[in-house]
């Protein structure tokens, strides 16, 4: 049991943290919500009736639809595109999706490979790209909940201004819905673009986000 | 050996497929596609019901509290007395319903009615009200 805790530190620890984060953003946003519903003279709601609501779901969801973004076109874009100096990219002359040996698939697999990695076909298309179609399913779902849960929100309030509710289609058209996407949009491209470049100039001491404190600064793909 | 089966009883639900249901359930739930409409819409209509009845008191009491107080401060009247002088024409037949979380309109032939859920059903913040292109409407009841 303590090998496995240990084993499995880093994903207990962030599903921990997202947990109890998420229960924080249900708490606060349950109480922001009774306010403004008291500022408009209405009646106020029970938490379990806020985190069934749209105005929640949208919340949640604009959120994870930028997060999943953000890893799929890290993902995607570390395939082709590099960064001199920085352990976020690949070598220099490494650009592409390598060879079948370099990538252990095929004949190249060993004992320990998995599966579809050693067989040919369909199986090992799609497992050879599973990370990124996961990562761009999710983005989409999330993208998807976030226009139906947005819509419902924001008809709510127009609502509420004794303004006409709208339709899907206007409502992934507005202003609200690209505000909404892009504001969350901009900070996940900083966060990767920032860490793409500190990465080469700055260091973290048993990271294997970091470069060894050591290592050269024009020193690419070098993990500490 | 004892042969090992699997518990339960017939086929079970893949999991993709019970996702999928899962997730449409959700999606029609957050998006306002719920039977709630129809009380909306029943809402409005006995509101309209009351004022063509001259139910004065009936029709105050299906106002929310907020629109109710606001309407006599404004008009320096009691509620009853507003409505009675009100000039809403007959709302006509129910031509849309839409409902949103805890808010909802009514959109009647002549008409739109603006609701808010409370604790004993719908209640109207808004009646009597016009359209005023993307401006908030023009309202005879409650409203801005």
């Amino acid at each position: 049991m303590k090998k496995a805790i240990r084993n499995n530190g880093l994903s207990l620890f962030f599903g921990l943290i997202f947990l109890l984060a998420l229960l924080g953003q249900g708490l606060t946003g349950h109480a922001l919500f009774n306010e403004e519903q008291l500022a408009n003279g209405l009646e106020e709601i029970s938490l379990g009736q806020y985190l069934a609501s749209s105005h929640f779901a949208v919340d949640v969801s604009e959120n994870w639809q930028s997060e999943y973004l953000q890893f799929l076109l890290y993902i995607m874009a570390t395939i082709w595109l590099v960064q001199k100096g920085s352990p976020e990219s690949k070598e220099l002359d490494q650009t592409g999706i390598e060879s079948d040996k370099d990538q252990l698939v095929g004949e190249h697999s060993n004992e320990k490979s998995p599966a579809w990695a050693k067989v040919d076909g369909w199986r090992r298309t799609v497992f050879s790209n599973s990370l990124g179609m996961t990562m761009g399913l999710i983005f989409v779902l999330c993208w998807l909940v976030q226009s139906f849960a947005g819509n419902s929100a924001y008809n709510e309030e127009q609502i509420q201004n004794f303004q006409q509710p709208v339709t899907w289609t206007e409502y992934i058209a507005s202003a609200e819905f690209w505000n909404r996407t892009l504001q969350n949009w901009q900070s996940e491209f900083l966060a990767v673009g920032s860490m793409v470049v500190l990465s080469i100039y700055l260091r973290q001491r048993g990271s294997p986000e970091s470069k060894p404190v050591g290592a050269a600064h024009d020193d690419t793909a070098s993990t500490g | 050996m004892r042969n090992r089966t699997r518990s339960g009883v017939g086929p079970s639900m893949k999991p993709g497929m019970y996702l999928t249901v899962v997730a449409i359930a959700a999606l029609l739930a957050l998006t306002g596609c719920a039977p709630e409409g129809t009380a909306a819409a029943d809402a409005a209509r006995e509101f309209h019901q009351a004022l063509s009845g001259s139910e004065w008191s009936a029709a105050c009491s299906m106002l929310a509290s907020d629109t109710r107080e606001k309407t006599a401060r404004e008009q320096e009247s009691s509620c009853e007395d507003h409505l009675r002088n009100l000039q809403i024409q007959e709302p006509g037949t129910v031509t849309r319903t839409e409902t949103y979380g805890r808010g909802a309109f009514v959109e009647f032939e002549n008409d739109a009615v603006f609701l808010a859920a409370a604790e004993g059903g719908w209640k109207i913040t808004a009646a009597g009200c016009t359209p005023n292109g993307d401006a908030p409407y023009t309202c005879e009841v409650g409203g801005n």
